[in-house]
């Protein structure tokens, strides 16, 4: 199943598809490894807005869900 | 210099946080700081090879701030990527270019960061690929097959653990075999950007080879707490209320300590000396002086102490994630975190940490509002207003009192910045926040101690000859041309109607004014200048306490000492903070804007406390 990265849940994990959004958030987004064909898995979810957090590459980065939003994910079975 | 008059240059770079500066460190026997936390480092750093062979002690060393790739776009990157291609700005005589890179990468974050190495490959500039923080080899972390990670890279490598002498000398005898013996420069190299895509699919292929894949132990994740919904923000006021009580409750004994040592040494001195208008000038100027001002250096020191636990356990970069959500209501983000709760130690290393704020907006805001955190000056000002206006009774009062402080010029701040932050165009969650978390790392308590040590030091060091200064002046214009009618009386008169709404005299004005040399001046400013106007005085605070104006009503009530701590905590008075203001926002226009706006502010508050309190 398609959805953007801030909707999936707590521990799940997913490959990420497609990055939407102008030029300057792909290119923000590609710079912190998520890019297409990335499994990533989340660790912890937004709560009021704030920054939720994702394991990718070996690392934790955290990010706003508003640029989120902008990562198309395909969740894993 | 024998064969040619080119310095030769050796250039550390790599991401944020790969281990940089302890490498810098252990080669060039120096001991910056390190910091676990993105974009520590935001200045280049030199220092000379240090090598038991004589023949590279002309080299030169360069740290660098971190880069994520060779695109930066924050201020402290474009510091690197503008040594990496015109060194000769940095060093002089050094070439265009460095004589060789050092690419330090962490050994856990590698298919994140060997995407650098592609780029230094494009850039075709004479490279070592160094794996650092070697020593987590074997635990829960990987082995590196490292002659394959060179095969494939086609740099030379080597792992490197600080820890392991054996390891910096095979790094080292690597270096100085790159580096060769001829100085002659290498034609300049474009900077080269490629497609960042490519250059992480590049990496994973080759960390899928040379990892071997070690199924991690199931280790207990600190950030399942520290990231948690609920516990988090929780966690995030418990430690940071803890921080401001640590301050008064840890300190309080060792303050009693050195204030009794003091008085000791002044009653000794006024005991000893012949009665004279100089042996009081000693004990009671000089010695009282200096004591008023010492006494707060454990405070100081227990703040410099848990700041520097917190960053290098890799805390603060949690807590930039729990403040995101407030901040970004200002119009700032958890970049400006950082740099604000380094302005609760001192403005200066703060306003340059505002420099990893990639925001050029937001970066402003921040730097306007750096001032606004009380830093560690402003503690012995509080600490003598505190005592004057609740006592020295009670150190749960005291830390009460100053935790509300602290929450208080929180609050100012944050108004200012959703003023200035609207000023400049930035409105509510415009801004944009993402960081990489470093991995938690136990604190060394020797070297937070040592650090504390020295920033205690310096900072002693710093105020010590303007304290002496201004005490030798302070006497000086209180003696003459007679002690009745001194150049003191007549500055104090003169300025007098200016403090009269704030509820002061006078005396306290002449002290303020010097506070603007730098804030902790006004705690041995004032013990000077009234112990030399009182006779028979019994300590300073008694003195104070007991302070009339000239109409006879007492001079430190609740509304005038909540003014003076109102004024303290908004006030901008430190010169070395506006010249770094100054030279960070790159104009005389900002900073001067700051200084007035905030000394009337500071003042308005301080009168509108006199006349309600």
């Amino acid at each position: 199943m398609v959805c953007e990265l801030d909707k999936l849940t707590k521990n799940e994990n997913a490959t990420i598809v497609e990055l939407s959004g102008s030029e300057s958030v792909q290119a923000r987004l590609l710079e912190l490894g998520l890019l297409p064909g990335t499994t990533i898995s989340t660790m912890t979810l937004s709560i009021f807005g704030s920054p939720l957090t994702v394991k990718c590459r070996g690392s934790k980065i955290a990010l706003r869900p508003q640029a989120a939003a902008h990562v198309l994910v395909e969740k894993s079975a | 210099m024998s064969r040619s008059s080119i310095t030769r240059t050796i250039l550390l770079i790599g991401p944020q946080n790969s281990g940089k500066t302890s490498l810098f460190n252990t080669l060039t026997h120096s001991k910056y700081k390190t910091v676990n936390y993105p974009g520590s480092t935001v200045e280049c750093t030199l220092g000379s090879l240090y090598k038991a062979k004589k023949e590279h002690s002309d080299v030169i060393l360069i740290d660098s701030p971190g880069i994520q790739s060779l695109n930066s776009h924050t201020a402290d990157q474009t510091v690197t990527v503008n040594t990496l291609m015109k060194t000769d700005t940095l060093v002089p005589n050094a070439c265009k270019n460095p004589h060789l890179c050092v690419l330090v990468l962490d050994s856990s974050q590698l298919e994140r960061q060997l995407i650098l190495a592609k780029q230094f490959k494009r850039l075709a500039l004479p490279t070592l690929l160094v794996i650092s923080k070697g020593d987590l080899k074997g635990s829960h972390y990987l082995e590196l097959d490292m002659p394959t990670l060179s095969m494939l890279t086609g740099f030379e490598t080597c792992m490197v653990s600080t820890k392991d002498p054996y390891s910096i000398s095979h790094c080292l005898d690597k270096m100085t075999r790159l580096l060769g013996d001829d100085p002659s420069c290498q034609l300049n190299i474009p900077k080269a950007i490629g497609n960042i895509s490519e250059d992480y699919m590049w990496a994973s292929a080759i960390v899928k080879t040379i990892q071997k894949p070690v199924e991690s132990p199931d280790s207990f994740d600190l950030d399942k707490w520290a990231l948690h919904p609920i516990l988090a923000p929780l966690i995030f006021f418990g430690l940071m209320t803890g921080f401001f009580w640590a301050i008064f409750f840890i300190a309080a004994p060792f303050m009693d300590a050195i204030d009794t040592g003091f008085s000791f040494l002044g009653n000794l001195i006024s005991i000893g000396l012949p009665s004279s208008l100089f042996t009081e000038f000693l004990s009671n100027g000089i010695i009282a002086g200096f004591g008023s001002f010492l006494v707060f250096t454990p405070q100081i020191f227990i703040l410099f102490f848990i700041i520097g636990l917190l960053e290098s356990s890799g805390y603060l970069a949690r807590g930039a994630i729990i403040v995101d959500k407030p901040l970004a209501i200002l119009g700032l983000s958890g970049k400006s975190f950082v740099p604000l709760l380094s302005g609760c130690a001192c403005a200066i290393p703060a306003m340059m940490a505002a420099r990893t704020i990639p925001n050029k907006k937001e970066r402003f805001v921040t730097m306007f509002t750096i001032p606004l955190m009380s830093c560690s000056a402003r503690l012995p000002v509080y600490g003598l207003l505190l005592t004057l206006l609740i006592g020295n009774g009670s150190p749960f009062k005291s830390g009460l009192a100053l935790t509300a402080i602290y929450i208080a010029s929180i609050a100012i701040t944050s108004i200012i910045a959703a003023i200035v932050a609207r000023i400049v165009g930035l409105k509510a969650n415009q801004t944009d926040f993402d960081i990489e978390l470093p991995l938690w790392h136990m604190p060394s308590l020797r070297n937070t101690w040592l650090n504390a040590w020295d920033q205690t030091w310096s900072f002693c060091k710093g105020a010590g000859p303007t304290i002496m200064m201004v005490s030798i002046g302070l006497w000086l214009l209180s003696s003459f041309p007679s002690q009745d009618a001194s150049y003191i009386h007549m500055i104090s008169d003169f300025i007098e109607p200016v403090l009269k709404p704030m509820g002061l005299d006078g005396r306290v004005g002449v002290a303020l004014l010097l506070s603007f040399a730098a804030r902790e001046i006004f705690v041995s400013a004032l013990t000077l200048i009234y112990s030399l106007s009182e006779d028979n005085i019994s300590g300073l605070i008694d003195v104070l306490q007991h302070a009339t104006l000239d109409t006879g009503e007492a001079l430190f009530t609740t509304g005038s000492i909540i003014g003076l701590i109102l004024f303290f905590m908004v006030s901008m008075q430190c010169m070395a903070t506006l010249a770094i203001a100054r030279k960070e926002m790159g104009n005389w226009k900002a900073p001067a804007l700051m200084t007035a706006s905030y000394i009337a502010l500071a003042y308005l508050l301080a009168v509108l406390a006199n006349i309600f309190l």
